[in-house]
């Protein structure tokens, strides 16, 4: 179920195109938290293929359908047979996970581990990028710039602002043109690297670019990564009913 | 009575040797059938109670919990806690810690989850329950090593690792945050509890650190007791005198002394505190950014609504500061003169977000009398209700996770709802072996009251004899009576030696096994605890049986006829 927080974590980096100058960490940070803010519904076909050591690989597709307005989102699973029908439902400070076949919801709390995974209910929580770290350091020497392939970056560092932020320090590399992000590292309390996000293309739809093809790479668990890619991309208005039990309930009648 | 009865008694025992012997075997059998029986279940218990349970949750055991959180246990004030608790419970053996986490471990190209459980320095007695299998177990303790852990074979095997090898583990810690640790392999042990088995072991101090607590907080505190069967009474007890205190920080903004508190956030806590105070500045609605301050308070320091300030203040344990900074949402005045101007009233978010992450100092005066607050503001914790079941418990802390309190949620447990399937699964063997030995007793005391009641009626013409030289019916009552009260002694007895003799031979027989009844072997042999009011009440049942059923028939055959008891014959 990490494929989930994955999933949320892409589908917030959605950049508006617009040329960016800025030069400071903090406002490279409140860059990306606008990037994540989307004032429109939208609603995607994601694709996961996930491979772990010893495990083989797994592929995963589910429909997306998200509303910040509403602190609202919604996953149904279509891939593999096994999990088509389940979902996952989260609206405002609750989140449930749908079973199909016993037709049951179960709540899932803040720090409930989903899935037997890292993830847990609190990975959820929408909250901003400037809220949660710092620049790690100030002045000039605070953004580098670099190349990443053949795209001029900028790396920079943050730090936790407090204790309650599951990687304490971050680690990003954002285009210099558009402020969006290409890569990100995120370390453990002990400073040890734990997993590095690619963000492989965007594609620019209504005036946002959205990440379509991301990778993540578990760096501690050396050989587990993810794919994932999106499809059918549409920020069109979704019904308020579709956020609601009842909805998933009906999809598996 | 007749002295002489007793005597008469015991030369008719010896008369008929052959007779009463074969009796007092089948009695003596019976008693240590009982014995054994009683001594292996009470050996099971104990090894439960003592040698699992203690290990895995204590006999009571007090979970603190913050944010909600059912994974990790934190208490901020311990010493405040194991006060109270010596206070109010009663023959307590020990207070253990309890700090545990799962996370990922990587071995040599093989990863697994795994269960790290903090053991004391110098005080490990747990790995008396383990054999060793390599390494070396002193090496534990030795500061030199960094992070040393304890693992069982099977999980060495499986993550490929020997001694020396490292381990990284991933885990998350006390906050939430991500931790990756290298553990160092000291020893890899092996027990034939399955329920140790599956754990493994790091330094108590080194875990802590980890896991993010401070050497002074504590995981839940375990009670260990002299007789455990008292927990769920003793627990009660206790819960019913906990009562947490106020949580209030005496801090200062600009040097000023200020009182900085939260309030309850339930729809009639907020209504009875906008009766008590009126916001005459700012936002009116009680939001999750509510910071709320006495406005003279506020035009004495230059503070209006949107100002940030800093509220200092010294930490416990601490002879320094801690800071916290909020932006004030609106001024109030008081409705009710008792209230002062320099309390400031913040959402339970804000407040136990400084709270708990930079605990302030108790002072002996840490907050101000304001009765008519009271029931309004929050304690520093929360008093779950007491669960008398591992159901209602499961549903407490689900209903607490769907809660998202802010405050930290103290609960008291015993093992009786925290270990319940091991208990269940202690109870359920309890039932099969006493139906077991209750059915072959049953067998042998049928084989005993039919032997005693033949006697008696072989014996009848000489209860005539005896009737016809003058002997009164209550003495010959008497005389069975006494004839079975020396047989079931001797045999009773015969039977506790045997029974010693039986149990002594069973333990020294070793089992080398590694399926679940491994569980009640101690150090390979089977365990068996001799209790002596089990073994006086066991004696005494089967002494009464043997009296009870010679009473009647001699009772009856006494009453005859001097000439129907001559006359009387068998078959």
């Amino acid at each position: 179920m990490n494929y989930i927080r994955r999933l949320i974590i892409i589908m917030c980096v959605i950049g508006y195109g617009l040329p960016t100058y800025a030069q400071t960490v903090t406002e490279l940070m409140s860059k990306i938290d606008s990037a994540m803010e989307l004032n429109s519904d939208i609603t995607a076909r994601v694709q996961l293929t996930q491979q772990r050591v010893n495990q083989g690989t797994r592929v995963l597709e589910m429909v997306y359908r998200r509303r910040d307005t509403a602190d609202a989102f919604l996953i149904v699973m279509m891939a593999p047979e096994i999990d088509k029908g389940n979902g996952y439902l989260k609206s405002g400070d609750n989140f449930w996970m749908y079973r199909k076949n016993t037709r049951t919801f179960q709540h899932i709390n803040r720090d409930e581990s989903i899935g037997g995974t890292d993830a847990n209910a609190g990975d959820f929580e929408q909250k901003k990028l400037i809220e949660l770290y710092k620049p790690a350091k100030e002045g000039l020497d605070a953004i580098k710039k670099e190349t990443l392939g053949r795209i001029p970056a900028y790396k920079f560092e943050i730090k936790a602002k407090s204790s309650t932020v599951k990687y304490p320090k971050k680690v990003y590399w954002v285009r210099q043109d558009n402020g969006l992000p290409l890569k990100e590292e995120s370390y453990s309390l002990s400073g040890t690297l734990m997993a590095t996000n690619y963000y492989l293309s965007y594609a620019s739809i209504d005036n946002h670019f959205i990440v379509n093809r991301a990778l993540f790479i578990d760096e501690f668990e050396k050989g587990n990564k993810t794919v994932m890619s999106l499809s059918e991309v549409s920020l069109k208005p979704i019904d308020a009913s579709v956020f609601s039990k009842a909805y998933l309930e009906n999809l598996s009648k | 009575m007749n002295p002489t009865i007793p005597l008469l008694s015991f030369r008719n025992l010896i008369r008929q040797r052959r007779k009463n012997l074969l009796l007092g075997a089948a009695i003596a059998f019976g008693t240590m059938t009982l014995i054994v029986a009683t001594s292996f279940v009470a050996g099971i218990t104990d090894t439960l109670f003592n040698r699992v349970i203690v290990y895995m949750t204590g006999h009571i055991e007090l979970n603190m919990s913050e944010n909600g959180s059912q994974y990790y246990s934190v208490h901020r004030r311990p010493e405040l806690m194991k006060q109270l608790i010596e206070r109010h419970i009663t023959g307590i053996k020990e207070i253990r810690e309890g700090v545990a986490v799962f996370g990922r471990g990587i071995g040599n190209g093989k990863s697994d989850n795994i269960l790290m459980v903090g053991v004391p320095e110098k005080n490990n007695s747990l790995f008396t329950q383990y054999d060793v299998v390599n390494g070396d177990l002193d090496t534990f303790n030795n500061r030199d090593i960094r992070n040393p852990i304890v693992i069982s074979e099977s999980k060495a095997r499986y993550l490929r690792l020997k001694v020396g090898d490292t381990l990284r583990v991933r885990l998350r810690t006390i906050n939430g945050q991500q931790q990756s640790v290298i553990m160092n392999v000291v020893a890899i042990v092996k027990s034939t509890n399955m329920f140790l088995e599956m754990a493994s072991y790091a330094r108590l101090t080194d875990l802590k650190t980890m896991l993010g607590y401070q050497q002074s907080e504590s995981g839940s505190l375990q009670i260990i007791l002299e007789n455990p069967s008292t927990a769920r009474r003793q627990a009660d007890r206790l819960h019913r005198a906990l009562t947490s205190p106020p949580a209030w920080i005496q801090g200062s903004i600009q040097s000023a002394p200020v009182w900085v508190s939260s309030f309850k956030s339930d729809v009639s806590a907020v209504a009875s505190l906008n009766s008590k105070i009126k916001v005459v500045d700012g936002n009116h609605a009680l939001t999750k950014k509510t910071v709320l301050m006495g406005r003279a308070f506020a035009i004495d320091h230059g503070i209006t609504v949107g100002s940030q300030v800093t509220i200092t203040y010294p930490l416990f344990r601490s002879n320094t500061t801690a800071s916290l900074d909020v932006v004030v949402t609106g001024l109030f005045e008081p409705r009710d003169d008792e209230i002062p101007q320099s309390v400031i009233l913040i959402h339970p978010e804000i407040f136990f977000g400084a709270y708990y992450a930079h605990l302030p100092r108790l002072t002996s005066s840490s907050a101000p009398i304001i009765p008519c607050l009271s029931g309004l503001l929050v304690p520093e914790w929360i008093l779950q209700d007491r669960s008398h079941t591992s159901e209602e418990l499961k549903k407490k802390n689900q209903d607490l996770g769907r809660l998202k309190l802010k405050n930290a949620v103290l609960d008291v447990r015993t093992m009786e709802e925290t270990a319940s399937n091991v208990l269940t699964f202690d109870a359920a063997l309890r039932t099969i072996t006493y139906s077991a030995v209750a059915l072959l007793f049953v067998i042998i005391l049928i084989g005993i009251v039919n032997s005693l009641r033949m006697n008696i009626r072989e014996r009848t013409r000489e209860i005539g004899t005896m009737r016809a030289i003058g002997m009164q019916p209550r003495d010959i009552v008497n005389l069975f009576l006494y004839e079975s009260l020396f047989l079931a002694v001797f045999s009773t007895m015969s039977g506790y030696i045997l029974a010693i003799g039986v149990m002594r031979i069973l333990s020294l027989i070793p089992i080398v096994t590694t399926t679940p009844i491994g569980i009640f072997l101690v150090n390979h042999h089977l365990y068996f605890l001799t209790r002596w009011d089990t073994v006086i009440i066991n004696i005494s049942l089967i002494s009464f049986i043997v009296i009870l059923t010679t009473y009647f028939p001699a009772r009856a055959a006494a009453k005859l006829e001097c000439v129907a008891a001559l006359s009387h014959s068998e078959g």
